[in-house]
């Protein structure tokens, strides 16, 4: 079997120092392979958007072992993180993170500033991107002259860029009517089955944690065995609703 | 790294989307760049009108004056010593100067007013070959007395004396002098005098000379002292005094009282200094006409010698209750002025140094025909100016004459230094605020330096992203600065060339902005503006990229 995508071990993590130190993460260990969509699930401040950040290599842990696409991201180094997010991890986030100043098309293609696409390229995987999120027409569009929905499609657009076998998500339908949010969690699910891509979610809604194949749930910074009771003390019981 | 041109591309991007932060941070480089480069090139035109006015590369080596029951017993500057300095292996060339002895008197005409000045105290003598500005002064100053010049040096009659003076006033040309065409030849040809060309060739030109020189006999009774084809001067109309200067060429040739022979007259050279003092000083107190340098040396040139020609009675001054240093009787010599000179002393005439030997010989002794007033060295490399001076004084017992000039130098280097004290201060400012405001920006950043970290900006992008738009900040607002000085300089020049009266050596421009100056306050301003940004810089990038994009 080839080595998971993420192995994380033991990691902790808090922030602050002395009395106001608040204990995030109290050994964390999971491993996600190759292929798998797998929903993270409780309650806010149980430390399920820190265990992604980690992931994801925007957070450093205290201590454990962290190991992602066959990177020790702790050990790696700035720059080979930023290779990695850059080329092999995609992000999507609640608040959608885009830059108001930059056309949807400037959003998408950020990537490209950081690393050395040739500038041919650039436009035309900026634009194929936004095609398949089927915003071929909102190219020159600011991001203020979209609805929520868009803007999140244009983000994820951003995210797929760089071909991404990783797709991190922290609430990604937590802004969206739950219309729009279906759409979105469609298209990852489509994501996940066609282009094989792995996710991991960060969610408290439960039509996310139902397409996922696997849930893992958090609480007070451990991960905890995912029982019904646990799914509805967290309001996301999995099934059909 | 991210590649250079997508840095450049965002650098200039994020610089144009604020123009507000961007005219906030760079307004103080802008002024303090300005006021940098403002005042070097001010304080650099200030140092080269001073080495006009001093010149810096040459020091004079002098006896420090020593005396002993009011002798002097200062020690002696003469050939030997002058052979040692030069034995020196850094010097490159000593001249001696020799100072005139004993009083002596001037007068002459300028623009038809009679002067009457000292000339003893202010007359000095160097080697010929140390004045060679112009072409007018290579030819003209030399020793004329050491030249064998027949067709020159013919007897003649000289002027009676002036029974009120024993200067007598310098003889003027046979006609009023007249402006020649510029291409009209030699000096000598253009002016002709009508007198003296028929003089020199007939003998009936004695006859008339004797008969029209009945109000001073004495000069009529030795006129053929000197033998064969003496002249003699003319009665004029025109002439109050009666008198025509009879040697051929009299724009250049007087008759000596002396030796009744006509003579070249005595070539000196003016400083630059002199002529300033002149405009500045003396002709607006007496009303006379003023005349740059550039102007006398064209006087000089186009008038023939005859408006810049003046007698010194040597032994003689117009200092009343002085005098008495030398028995002999006075006599008179005429000089004309033939060029300004850089070489030349700064208050004073300045001639070859063989018309002075032989007048302190004449008046004064063997003594005061060897010694020199000082010594005009030269270095190869003006760096080792503190070793020659410490040779002076440890083995010479002489020393280098307290420079003017490198007192003015000094003065203007502190004031330099103090210029460029109040553009660093203004310049740190500046950059204190160039800093305060990108730790603003860098906070009011954060979640964009955050998505661009997520997507794959090292700590290294976003430092040079921030460090680049302080660069631009930077190279910008030195541009403008620059600029502004300029301006300023522009308006000032135009100000001081309408308004402020002349005074000595007025620039034409206040300022020199010379390459260096602008070059390094580009640099000065980047580097400035780049310190400025390195902290804010610092902090945006060590900002873990979770923390700046989490919700506020």
């Amino acid at each position: 079997m080839a080595a998971p995508v993420v192995r994380l071990r033991d990691v902790t993590k808090y922030y602050g120092t002395g009395a106001a130190r608040t204990q995030v993460l109290r050994g964390v260990s999971l491993d996600i392979e190759a292929g798998e969509l797998v929903a993270l699930v409780g309650q806010s401040g149980s430390g399920k958007s820190t265990l992604l950040n980690i992931v994801g290599g925007l957070d450093q842990p205290n201590s454990g072992e962290v190991e992602v696409l066959g990177v020790d991201t702790i050990k790696a180094g700035d720059t080979k993180r930023a290779q990695l997010r850059n080329q092999s991890i995609g992000f999507v986030f609640q608040a959608f993170n885009l830059m108001d100043h930059l056309t949807c098309l400037g959003n998408v293609t950020i990537p490209a500033s950081f690393s050395n696409v040739p500038k041919k390229d650039i436009d035309e995987r900026g634009r194929e991107a936004m095609r398949r999120v089927g915003l071929a027409d909102f190219a020159h569009r600011k991001p203020s002259e979209l609805s929520g929905g868009q803007k999140q499609r244009v983000a994820i657009a951003r995210a797929l860029f760089g071909a991404p076998t990783l797709l991190l998500c922290d609430e990604p339908t937590g802004n969206l009517d739950s219309e729009t949010g279906r759409e979105v969690i469609d298209f990852f699910r489509e994501l996940n089955a066609k282009d094989g891509v792995t996710l991991l979610i960060v969610t408290h809604e439960r039509r996310v944690s139902s397409v996922a194949k696997r849930v893992i749930a958090m609480r007070d910074g451990m991960i905890v065995e995912t029982s019904d009771e646990e799914l509805e003390a967290a309001h996301i019981k999995a099934g059909p609703a | 790294m991210m590649p250079v041109n997508s840095l450049v591309r965002m650098v200039v991007a994020n610089t144009l989307r604020s123009p507000r932060h961007f005219i906030l941070s760079a307004f103080g480089i802008v002024i303090g760049i300005g006021a940098f480069v403002l005042f070097l090139a001010l304080t650099q035109r200030a140092g080269s009108v001073l080495e006009k006015v001093f010149p810096l590369d040459e020091v004079q080596v002098v006896a420090p004056r020593v005396s002993l029951l009011g002798k002097d017993t200062s020690k002696r500057l003469d050939m030997a010593t002058v052979k040692t300095i030069l034995a020196r292996p850094e010097v490159g060339s000593a001249v001696p100067r020799m100072n005139l002895a004993f009083p002596a008197a001037g007068r002459g005409s300028f623009e038809g007013t009679d002067l009457k000045f000292e000339v003893g105290g202010f007359a000095d003598g160097v080697d010929a070959s140390f004045v060679q500005d112009d072409e007018m002064i290579r030819d003209l100053f030399k020793d004329w007395d050491s030249v064998k010049d027949p067709a020159h040096n013919v007897a003649c009659v000289p002027p009676p004396p002036d029974p009120d003076d024993s200067v007598r006033h310098s003889p003027r040309a046979a006609k009023k002098p007249t402006l020649p065409p510029a291409s009209g030849g030699g000096w000598g040809e253009s002016v002709p005098a009508a007198g003296s060309g028929s003089a020199v060739g007939s003998g009936s030109a004695v006859g008339s000379g004797s008969g029209s020189a009945v109000g001073s006999g004495s000069a009529v009774g030795s006129g053929s002292a000197s033998g064969s084809a003496t002249v003699v001067f003319e009665k004029t109309d025109t002439d109050p005094d009666g008198y025509r200067n009879p040697c051929p060429d009299p724009d250049r040739y007087y008759c000596d009282d002396t030796e009744r022979i006509c003579k070249h007259r005595v070539p000196v050279v003016l400083s630059s200094t002199v002529v300033e003092l002149y405009n500045n000083q003396f002709a607006k107190s007496h009303g006379m006409p003023m005349a740059d340098q550039d102007l006398v040396k064209f006087l000089i040139k186009m008038r023939g010698l005859s408006a810049m020609r003046f007698s010194i009675g040597l032994a003689n001054t117009t200092i009343s209750g002085t005098g008495g240093v030398t028995k002999k009787r006075p006599r008179r010599v005429e000089a004309v002025v033939v060029g300004v000179s850089s070489r030349a002393m700064q208050v004073g005439v300045t001639m070859p140094i063989q018309y002075i030997e032989r007048w302190n010989r004449e008046f004064m002794g063997e003594e005061a025909a060897s010694a020199f007033s000082s010594i005009i060295v030269k270095l190869k490399d003006r760096n080792q100016l503190a070793p020659f001076s410490q040779w002076l004084v440890d083995e010479q017992g002489l020393r280098l004459e307290d420079s003017l000039g490198e007192r003015f130098a000094t003065v203007i280097f502190v004031i330099r230094l103090l210029f460029l004290i109040i553009s660093v201060a203004i310049l740190v400012i500046a950059v204190i605020n160039i800093g305060h405001n990108f730790f603003i920006q860098v906070s009011e950043r954060r979640r964009e330096i955050g998505i661009m970290r997520a997507v794959g900006a090292t700590q290294t992008d976003v430092l040079l992203i921030v460090l680049g738009e302080a660069a631009v900040i930077g190279v910008v607002g030195g541009v403008l600065g620059i600029s502004l000085a300029k301006g300023i300089a522009m308006i000032w020049n135009a100000f001081a060339a309408a308004r402020i009266p002349r005074f000595p050596f007025k620039p034409d421009s206040w300022f020199d902005f010379q390459p260096w100056i602008w070059g390094s306050a580009l640099v000065f301003s980047t580097v400035f503006c780049i310190l400025g940004g390195y902290l804010p810089a610092r902090r945006a990038a060590k900002m873990e990229p979770a923390q700046a994009l989490a919700q506020n």
